[in-house]
């Protein structure tokens, strides 16, 4: 993994609180979520995190200020993958 | 498929819209309930307050009624909504009040979404259930206008959560109906369907300064100005006095209201006119009398001035420091006689007592 890119964690979907920086491997990566309702929500990018980061799929991050949100994280052996929607608002 | 439960401050925050519901600015997601387009306009409200069948949610400038069952889960709130189709308007202490529902009559139905599904002649109305319109449309005999046509309440139902439902019968068309705006029993009550515009409700007037107004009839239940003759009296003509062109005449200080009436409407406006004092520099001399005398002989002379002020009577040369050319005979506060006594030119001058203002005529 290339940890280069510097991602903050936000407590919600504020900018206001940011929890903590970290850095991830982040790539471009399209993924397709259904939700109940006919919502459909395109991920993005996705983030390959370390193991003890905190992200977690009801936080929000911020990429070069552009706001995500973790719609699905994967937990692996030696690191967790953050699925990652840009937020419109 | 995964559940909107635990992601739904994120979904409120991402694809929220603003509405009313029950008066208040709130977010939530609104969707489409059908996907294909049809006559009628339902949607799907998913929000985090709460929310029961017959509230009323405006959205993007259109009225939408919950018009089903409320699905509560842990963190949100589902329910259908379907948009109003019509505005009852009913009148309540002078006013008129506007009041979304869903209409259903022989025409058009809501329910059912299938036509025919109230027996001809009548309509069905579902109001939201509200204290105010229990108090209002619960009373047998009120009367509704819908599509033109009135209707009297003959029965009404709370059996659906949330909505007062009434049944309409089909009634007689009254002469104070404004079947224009479908607002029943408008024109009652002194309630005047026409009403005079176009004028000022006092005007200021110098004495013997003429007016002229141009009052208009207008109707209100058209809102259009309609041609109509108009008729004009004065309450105290030694004030003012108007004539059938709707000139008014200031003669004297006080007070007078004109009145205006049109032919063919009911409405009338009172126009107080107020005279005000002229000031002396404003006052009218005019002097009559024949402008030659011949030699030894003699003229009499009157004036009228603007409030039969007195005046005095005076003759002078035309010339500056010259010598008048004839007498004063005799003199009243109004009138004169004057006497030629050489050839030549002179004036004859009024003066209004204590003042400077003056008229003079030239005697040849």
């Amino acid at each position: 993994m290339f940890n280069d890119t510097e991602i903050k964690i936000l407590s919600n979907s504020d900018n206001t609180t940011i929890l903590k920086t970290e850095y991830a491997d982040v790539q471009p990566f399209l993924k397709t979520y259904t939700f109940e309702n006919g919502f459909s929500i395109l991920t993005t990018m996705r983030a390959f995190c370390d193991k003890e980061s905190i992200i977690n799929e009801t936080g929000y991050v911020l990429i070069n200020n552009d706001k995500y949100k973790a719609i699905d994280i994967k937990i692996w052996d030696t690191y967790k993958e953050a699925f990652l929607y840009k937020c419109k608002k | 498929m995964i559940g909107l439960e635990d992601n739904i401050d994120f979904f409120i925050n991402e694809f929220g819209e603003n509405i009313e519901h029950n008066g208040i600015v709130e977010t939530a997601i609104i969707k489409d309930a059908v996907e294909n387009i049809n006559f009628y306009d339902e949607k799907i409200i998913i929000c985090t307050f709460p929310i029961s069948t017959g509230n009323i949610v405006k959205y993007k400038n259109d009225t939408y009624f919950i018009n089903s069952e409320v699905d509560i889960n842990k963190n949100t709130f589902k329910a259908r909504l379907k948009k109003s189709n019509y505005i009852i308007k009913l009148t309540v202490n002078n006013e008129i009040n506007e009041y979304p529902v869903l209409l259903e009559t022989s025409a058009q139905g809501v329910n059912s979404n299938k036509y025919f599904s109230v027996p001809a002649g009548q309509a069905q109305v579902m109001f939201e259930d509200t204290e105010e319109l229990r108090s209002l449309v619960m009373v047998y005999n009120t009367r509704f206008i819908a599509s033109k046509t009135p209707y009297k309440i003959t029965s009404y139902d709370l059996s659906i959560n949330g909505f007062i439902t009434i049944i309409g019968e089909k009634d007689t068309v009254s002469v104070d109906d404004d079947l224009t705006n479908e607002v029943p029993n408008r024109w009652s009550n002194g309630n005047s369907r026409y009403i005079i515009t176009n004028i000022n409700e006092t005007e200021s007037l110098s004495q013997g300064e003429i007016l002229k107004i141009s009052p208009q009839v207008f109707d209100r239940e058209k809102n259009i100005i309609i041609a109509s003759s108009l008729n004009y009296s004065s309450n105290n003509t030694a004030v003012a006095t108007v004539n059938t062109s709707g000139e008014i005449s200031a003669v004297a200080s006080g007070e007078s209201i004109i009145k205006i009436t049109g032919s063919s409407a009911v409405g009338y406006l009172v126009v107080g006119v107020d005279v005000m004092p002229v000031s002396i520099d404003n006052h009218i001399i005019n002097i009559s009398g024949s402008s030659t005398i011949v030699l030894n002989g003699q003229q009499t002379y009157t004036v009228s001035v603007t409030n039969n002020l007195p005046v005095t009577w005076t003759l002078k040369s035309v010339y500056s420091g010259g010598t008048a050319g004839g007498t004063i005979v005799s003199q009243t506060t109004s009138s004169c006689v004057a006497k030629r006594t050489t050839t030549g030119a002179f004036r004859i001058i009024a003066t209004i007592k204590d003042t400077n203002k003056s008229q003079e005529m030239i005697i040849n």
